[in-house]
C-alpha cells in the first residue's frame, strides 16, 4: 500500500528518481494528481514541506505568498499541468532546459512561473524581449557566464540597452526564442548558484565550503539556489548594526552568509548551510520568504512527480 | 499641461561660453536634480555649447550654459534621438514624441488620456531611427511601433510591423547580405539610416543601407556595448563595464572616461571635436577628441 500522499518527512526532500524531467504524460498526471487531492490535502502537504524549510503554517502573506484564497497558490500551475494541450510545450521547454543546463529543475519551473508564467508553454522561435517579458534585466550581460552553447546563443541577440521605467537603472536585455525562456532560466538559477554562492561561500566559509555544501541537506540547498538567483549579491553584514536595521533590498546571499557565521562564532561553533531553515533571525526578510516560497513549491512539485511516476504504467 | 521654463543658471558655475577654448579632459556640464525625476536618459549634442538632455522630468537644452528646460510631468523621457534632417525626436511614457523643429518642442504624439498615460510598456517608447528605404522615421519601445508621416504618427501593424520589428533588431533584416558565421550581435542605428553592428565573434560592421563595411573587431574588455555615436568616420562607443571607445576601421583606442560615472555611460553624442557622455544623472563633455 502506497503511503499516504500527506505523509512528508525531511528524507522525503531528494530529488526524483531519474531527475526532474517529466513527459507531457507524467506532468498531465502530476495536475491530475494535485488537483484531485483536495484543498485540505494540498495544504497539509505544503505546509508539512513548509515545515522542514522553516516555513510558518500557512505561509507569509506578502508578494511571496504560499497560500491564496484558502488554497495553495501553486494550484494554478497544477490546473495548467493537467489540460493535455498545455502540459505538453511545458515538458517540451522543461526538456530543452535539461538538455543543456544541470540544474534542479523543479526549481526552475516554479521560479519561472513566478517570475514570467507564459514563459512555461511558450512555443517557437519569434524573438521575445526578456526585459519585457519574464524580467531578465541583464541577460544580455550574464549569457556568456550561462555556460550554454552555441547552438543555443547563436539565436540569442542583445536588445537596445535602455532605462528600466521603475528603477531607472540602465538595463541589458536579450532578444530571445520564446521558447528559450524556461531555459534562461535555469541556466540563470545554474550560474547564480555555481558562481556567486559558491564564491560567497568560499569567501565566507573558507576550507570548509566543499564540506559544507557536502553536509547540507537539500531543503537548504534549494532555498539557497532561490535566495541567490533572487539577490545575487548583498551588502556586507554589519555586526556592529541592529540586524532589524540591515534587513532589506541589499540583504542578499552573501550578507546572509556573513551573518550565519557571526552568529554561529557568538554561539562557538561552526555555521552551516542548514541554519538558514531555522534561524529565525530572517524570518522578516523578503528574500527568504520568497527564496523558502520558491523552494517548498518546488518540493511540492517533486513529491507529485515521484507519485505521478509510481501509478503510470512504465 | 507641457510647459517651459527658462534658467539662465550656469552650472557648477562653470559652463563655458562660445568661442571659448576647453581643457582636453572631461568637464561636468549637466547635473540632473536630486529627487525621482532627476535622472538623466540620453544627450544629443548640437554644437561644442548646444546640447540636449533628456531624463524624467523631459528635457532642457544648454547653449553657451544657458538652460532652457521643457518638463513633461508624469511622463519620463527614456530616448533622444538626432534624426538629422527631420530634426531631434524626445520619445516617452505614454507614447508621448515630441519633436524639435530647430527652435521648439512641438508634441507630435502622445498616447490616449484616458486610460491614463502610465509607465506601462504597452505604451512606452526609448528609441527612434530612420530607416533606409524610405528615410521615414520610426519610433519604438518594448511593444510599440510607430511611423512618421508628414508630422504625425502612425501605429503599425500586420506584416508591416513585422518588418519595422526585423529593422528594431536590425540583424534581421539584411538577409542574405548578413556576413558568414556571424551570429547576431548588438546592433545600434547611429543616424541617416546608418548602423552599427557585431558580430557575436566580435567583427563590428558599419551598415548603410544594406552595404557592410568593416570596422575593426571588438576587444574582450568590452562584451557588452551600451552605447554608440558617430562622427567623422569614426564610432565611439561604450561598454557595460564603464570603458570607452574610439573605433576605427583598424582599432578600438580606449578613452579615459570620466571620474565618477561608473559604469553606466548609457548615452553618447559627438558635436564639431566635442564627446558628450551621460551617465545616471550627470552629463560630461570631452573637447579636441576628433581632432588630428
Amino acid at each position: 500500500m502506497r503511503p499516504d500522499i500527506t505523509d512528508y518527512s525531511s528524507g522525503d526532500t531528494a530529488a526524483p528518481a531519474g531527475g526532474f524531467a517529466p513527459t507531457a504524460r507524467e506532468l498531465q498526471a502530476m495536475g491530475v494528481i494535485g488537483l484531485d487531492m483536495g484543498r485540505a490535502d494540498r495544504a497539509i502537504l505544503m505546509n508539512r514541506i513548509g515545515a522542514i524549510l522553516g516555513v510558518p503554517a500557512g505561509g507569509w502573506h506578502g508578494q511571496a505568498k504560499l497560500f491564496e484564497d484558502g488554497d495553495i497558490r501553486l494550484r494554478w500551475l497544477l490546473r495548467r499541468f493537467a489540460v493535455a494541450r498545455q502540459a505538453a510545450p511545458i515538458a517540451g521547454n522543461v526538456a530543452r532546459a535539461a538538455r543543456y543546463v544541470h540544474v534542479d529543475l523543479a526549481l526552475a519551473l516554479v521560479s519561472a512561473a513566478r517570475e514570467y508564467d507564459q514563459s512555461l508553454n511558450a512555443t517557437g522561435a519569434a524573438a521575445i524581449d526578456t526585459y519585457d517579458q519574464g524580467g531578465l534585466d541583464f541577460l544580455e550581460r550574464q549569457k556568456a557566464e550561462l555556460g550554454l552553447p552555441r547552438s543555443v546563443l547563436r539565436n540569442w541577440q542583445p536588445a537596445p540597452p535602455r532605462i528600466n521605467d521603475e528603477t531607472h537603472n540602465r538595463v541589458y536585455p536579450e532578444f530571445i526564442p520564446a521558447h528559450d525562456q524556461l531555459l534562461a532560466y535555469a541556466a540563470q538559477l545554474a550560474a547564480s548558484f555555481s558562481r556567486n554562492f559558491q564564491r560567497s561561500l568560499r569567501a565566507e566559509f573558507g576550507e570548509r565550503a566543499d564540506e559544507a555544501i557536502e553536509a547540507a541537506s537539500r531543503g537548504s540547498l534549494l532555498v539557497w539556489r532561490a535566495y541567490t538567483f533572487l539577490a545575487p549579491g548583498g551588502n556586507a553584514y554589519d555586526p556592529g548594526k541592529p540586524l532589524t536595521a540591515q534587513l532589506g533590498q541589499h540583504f542578499g546571499h552573501r550578507t546572509a552568509l556573513q551573518y550565519f557565521v557571526h552568529v554561529a562564532g557568538r554561539a562557538g561553533r561552526d555555521a552551516t548551510l542548514d541554519d538558514i531553515l531555522t534561524d529565525r533571525g530572517l524570518d522578516h526578510l523578503e528574500w527568504i520568504h520568497s527564496a523558502k516560497t520558491r523552494a517548498a513549491e518546488a518540493l511540492f512539485v517533486e513529491r507529485l512527480l515521484k507519485r505521478a511516476r509510481e501509478l503510470l504504467p512504465g | 499641461m507641457l510647459s517651459t521654463v527658462l534658467f539662465s543658471i550656469a552650472l557648477f558655475g562653470m559652463a563655458s561660453g562660445a568661442g571659448k577654448p576647453a581643457a582636453p579632459s572631461w568637464e561636468p556640464v549637466f547635473q540632473g536634480e536630486k529627487g525621482p525625476d532627476g535622472w538623466v536618459s540620453a544627450v544629443v549634442a548640437i554644437g561644442r555649447d548646444d546640447f540636449f538632455v533628456s531624463g524624467g522630468w523631459g528635457i532642457t537644452r544648454s547653449t553657451s550654459g544657458r538652460l532652457q528646460r521643457r518638463d513633461t510631468p508624469g511622463h519620463g523621457i527614456f530616448g533622444l534621438v538626432d534624426a538629422n534632417p527631420d530634426g531631434i525626436f524626445a520619445l516617452g511614457a505614454g507614447e508621448l514624441i515630441l519633436h524639435f523643429n530647430g527652435t521648439a518642442w512641438v508634441e507630435e504624439h502622445a498616447g490616449a488620456a484616458v486610460p491614463p498615460r502610465t509607465k506601462s510598456p504597452d505604451s512606452l517608447l526609448y528609441s527612434a531611427f530612420q530607416t533606409c528605404a524610405e528615410g521615414s522615421t520610426i519610433a519604438f519601445g518594448p511593444k510599440r511601433i510607430l511611423e512618421r508621416h508628414d508630422s504625425s504618427w502612425r501605429a503599425v501593424s500586420g506584416a508591416e510591423r513585422e518588418r519595422f520589428w526585423d529593422l528594431v533588431r536590425g540583424w534581421p533584416s539584411l538577409g542574405a547580405t548578413r556576413p558568414a558565421r556571424c551570429d547576431a550581435g548588438s546592433w545600434f542605428w547611429l543616424a541617416n539610416g546608418v548602423a552599427w553592428s557585431t558580430c557575436q565573434d566580435g567583427r563590428t560592421f558599419q551598415v548603410d543601407c544594406g552595404k557592410l563595411t568593416p570596422k575593426a573587431r571588438k576587444p574582450t574588455k568590452c562584451q557588452t556595448l551600451s552605447a554608440a555615436a558617430s562622427a567623422a568616420g569614426r564610432i565611439y562607443a561604450s561598454c557595460a563595464n564603464g570603458t570607452l571607445w574610439e573605433v576605427t576601421s583598424d582599432a578600438w583606442r580606449p578613452l579615459t572616461p570620466p571620474k565618477g560615472a561608473g559604469k553606466e555611460l548609457g548615452s553618447i553624442s559627438v558635436a564639431d571635436d566635442c564627446l558628450f557622455v551621460a551617465a545616471s544623472r550627470t552629463v560630461w563633455r570631452r573637447c579636441g577628441v576628433t581632432s588630428p
